[in-house]
């Protein structure tokens, strides 16, 4: 099991899923769970998935609810609406990594636990909202763990 | 139900480009970037030198190694630390690990579909799925050089003021050498499809910038040196390098002594080639690339030699590690006040940071210059050139040959297929 934290923790709310994964690895885990800081993902993200034999990612999600909101997606909820045509190297979209990976079949099973941001401007650190999220959003991690 | 995601967006950034058909000129062109340098003091200031290197490695998601080691180095000479052999060896190892990761990417993902007539790399993965098998184990061992080394496959933990804080086991670093051996056929098999890669031609000299060869290839060093003979402490860049607005981009271009000059892997080759490995330099024989290759659409075979080098150097890099015996080092404990800067070539080339610290060693100020910021001039000057020699093409090949000249810069822009917005006005447009 290896649990992945995405974001940027330079841009406020869009640490959330390295916040996340920061306080997994101070807190512990059970033994033979990774703790990954994947950064700002991309392509990298589709070598640190692989081997896996689930994936849990955590990152801000922008689904338009209000900000602090805590989406679980899997299995077919996380199937790439769009033909990934393009690919950004900086910036491979996780519905482009999701896809190619797919396409590959290298794809271990995935859970992708989102927030949604208040803000992600340029900031050291949380908004009120985001943070407040943290304590739950790390419960239903570990709910997950058990299961 | 289906719930659609909208992946926030990591990079802004975009390129536009009008051109005039008949006259054939290239009327307008912005390239945007983010400048990270724009916000960089700001998040920095008021920081203790032991939290700035972690920070500066969250500037960029593909760059974080560079980002850490050149901080490191712009510390320790504004507090006046000095590094064993010990630490640099393991340093180039982990930025070769780096430059890897970026160089593959770059090559395979954005490279390969340009040449193999492909929107993508998508398709490939049913008609060539040998290649992005192998460009994803390349990529792979990439990243573990970076893990090994550096303690995280992106944004290091391990590297510190002074060295190091855990030093990787000689069992992790003997399973790395023997993994860079047995990628040796992968390298053979990526050098011989880009052997039959027709590389567009188009000659544009230009100045040449990169750090001086030290201890070997270019990469943390203390003097700039360029292709028309400059030679100036990289700590004085900044009078060096002249950044100026130009009013049809929001970002700065950069100029050195005579003007837009290029870094990156070309620049690299050109001003340091007898500093290939045997087989990096063999390969870009073989390839057409020498000393004086003035095509910039050969970035990209300079890149694959790249690769070559950090490769084969990385296997001589950890027998001299395993040689001398890891020794645990004591970190120092530095004051301010202090100033110091540094440079090292990052995958797509000079990257500048400098630290003013104040008595209780906290940053007073802080200046970045990174590599795309400074090749965004260049790659204009490129574009002007190019466009007068394309014309009796068609439109969709004009915006194709365009789109891969800024694409062998690798620029730091948000790069998807389709990179430019190539606007026709005035004649017929081409065929």
């Amino acid at each position: 099991m290896r649990i992945i934290g995405i974001g940027n923790p330079l841009m406020g709310d869009d640490g959330i899923g390295i916040a996340a994964v920061a306080a997994l690895e101070k807190e512990g885990v059970p033994e033979g769970v990774d703790i990954i800081d994947g950064g700002t993902g991309g392509l990298t993200l589709l070598t640190l998935m692989e081997g896996a034999k689930r994936v849990i990612l955590v990152d801000a999600v922008e689904t338009g609810s209000p900000p602090g909101t805590i989406l679980r997606l899997a299995g077919e909820d996380l199937e790439p609406e769009t033909a990934a045509s393009s690919l950004s190297l900086h910036s491979g979209g996780l519905p482009e990594v999701l896809a190619l990976g797919r396409a590959l079949g290298t794809l271990p099973p995935l859970i992708l636990f989102g927030v949604q941001p208040h803000s992600v401007e340029v900031r050291l650190g949380l908004s009120d909202p985001v943070a407040a999220a943290l304590p739950p959003l790390l419960a239903l991690i570990r709910e997950e763990l058990k299961a | 139900m289906r719930i659609e995601v909208r992946h926030l967006a990591r990079v802004e950034g975009h390129a536009h480009l009008v051109i005039d058909a008949e006259k054939g000129e290239l009327k307008e062109c912005r390239l945007e970037i983010v400048e990270s340098p724009r916000f960089f003091e700001g998040i920095l200031r008021g920081r203790h030198y032991r939290d700035v290197a972690p920070i500066v490695a969250r500037i960029c998601g593909v760059c974080s190694n560079s980002h850490t080691l050149v901080s490191l180095a712009a510390t320790e000479n504004a507090l006046g630390i000095a590094v064993s052999d010990q630490t640099r060896r393991l340093r180039r190892l982990l930025a070769y690990g780096e430059i890897l990761q970026s160089h593959i990417l770059q090559i395979y993902f954005m490279a390969v579909p340009d040449y193999l007539g492909v929107a993508s790399i998508f398709p490939l993965v049913r008609s060539e799925r040998e290649l992005v098998t192998r460009a994803l184990r390349l990529k792979k061992l990439a990243n573990d050089i970076c893990l090994a080394v550096g303690g995280r496959p992106v944004h290091p933990v391990t590297p510190c003021v002074g060295g190091f804080s855990a030093l990787p086991s000689p069992q992790a670093l003997q399973d790395l050498r023997r993994r860079l051996v047995e990628a040796l056929p992968d390298l053979e098999a990526t050098v011989e499809l880009f052997a039959a890669f027709p590389i567009p031609e188009f000659i544009r000299e230009t100045e040449y910038l990169s750090l001086a060869a030290g201890d070997g290839y270019p990469l943390l060093g203390d003097t700039l040196v360029s292709s028309v003979g400059l030679c100036a402490p990289a700590a004085e860049y900044r009078t060096v390098i002249e950044e100026y607005p130009v009013p049809h981009s929001t970002a700065r271009f950069a100029r050195a002594t005579r003007g837009a000059y290029m870094v990156g892997p070309l620049a690299r080759v050109r001003n340091a080639h007898d500093r290939l490995s045997p087989m990096a330099r063999t390969v870009a024989g073989a390839l057409g690339l020498s000393a004086a290759t003035a095509n910039p659409y050969f970035n990209l075979v300079a890149r694959l030699v790249e690769v070559v080098h950090c490769l084969e150097e990385g296997i001589h890099l950890i027998d001299l590690v395993l040689q001398d015996g890891l020794r645990p080092e004591t970190a120092p404990s530095p004051s301010g006040p202090g100033r110091g800067a540094a440079a090292i070539e990052a995958p797509r080339g000079t990257l500048f940071h400098a630290y003013s610290y104040d008595a209780s060693g906290c940053i007073e100020s802080a200046d970045c210059v990174i590599p795309t910021a400074q090749n965004l001039g260049n790659i204009e000057a490129d574009l002007r050139g190019l466009v007068p020699t394309l014309l009796h093409l068609p439109q969709e090949e004009v915006t194709k040959r365009l789109e891969m000249l800024v694409r062998a810069y690798d620029p730091c822009i948000s790069c998807s297929t389709h990179l430019l917005e190539v606007r026709f006005v005035g004649g017929k447009g081409g065929k």
